[in-house]
């Protein structure tokens, strides 16, 4: 069974969704040549992010000379405001996808580190305090003066049970 | 030339709550210098889903009230 740095593979794979989400929303607008010598430092960063990151024009540009065995057509202007997602949007989507059903299925197996009984305990005292101080008299949690003590009080509480 | 970001960004930014963005970024610090990064992630995960439900017990609670006094 291989062992993994945690530190690694999270830091690598939240770096890789992010720069692929930044590049799907905006890379498209760095192959205009006068957009981005009128706007440098933000071209440069995307090129930065391109080079180092997720590309979905590239990987669309790959997928395009596998299966048609010739590059998709240079776009030489940007899309209309409400266009309908591409190709890349959706291959971004399903990268998004996978990621976040990988880090679920991750953690859905994990049990959970701290005593849920102890932790649903501090639950039904919150509710019972916050009954007793506010229910009668306000109509909204939030209108209660109390209600932002007795809600600290019941995050204080779950973090002693349950340090982190 | 100043740094700028784009206008839909800073839109969408500027709806996220703030309380979310700092409790985001402090769960990313907390896990990425812990010394086991999958058990504060669940730890930090299992006390997130009792707030959330506490919170919905006590919303269910007042729109019950709500409810009955306005006789619905």
């Amino acid at each position: 069974m291989p062992t993994f740095d945690w530190n690694i593979v999270l830091t690598g794979l939240l770096y890789a969704a992010l720069t692929g989400v930044f590049n799907l929303l905006f890379a498209h607008k760095s192959q205009i040549n006068a957009w981005a010598e009128a706007h440098p430092k933000l071209a440069a960063l995307m090129k930065i992010t391109r080079a180092v990151g997720l590309d979905p024009q590239h990987l669309w540009a790959a997928l395009a000379l596998l299966v048609k065995k010739r590059l998709p057509a240079v776009q030489t202007e940007p899309p209309a405001p409400k266009s309908r997602p591409g190709l890349p949007s959706l291959l971004m989507l399903c990268f998004c996808l996978v990621f976040v059903v990988g880090c679920g299925a991750t953690f859905a197996n994990v049990k959970p580190p701290c005593d849920d009984a102890r932790l649903r305990a501090i639950d039904n005292a919150y509710i019972a305090e916050l009954s007793s101080t506010c229910l009668a008299k306000y109509n909204r949690a939030a209108d209660c003066p109390e209600y932002r003590r007795i809600k600290a009080k019941h995050r204080a509480a779950l973090r002693n049970e349950c340090p982190q | 030339m100043s740094f700028q970001i784009p206008e839909p960004l800073a839109r969408a930014l500027a709806k996220v709550p703030a309380d979310l963005i700092v409790g985001a970024v402090e769960l990313l610090q907390r896990v990425f210098t812990s010394p086991n990064p999958k058990d504060t992630l669940a730890r930090a995960l299992q006390v997130a889903a009792h707030e959330e439900a506490a919170d919905a017990a006590v919303d269910a609670l007042f729109a019950g009230k709500r409810r009955a006094s306005t006789g619905e």
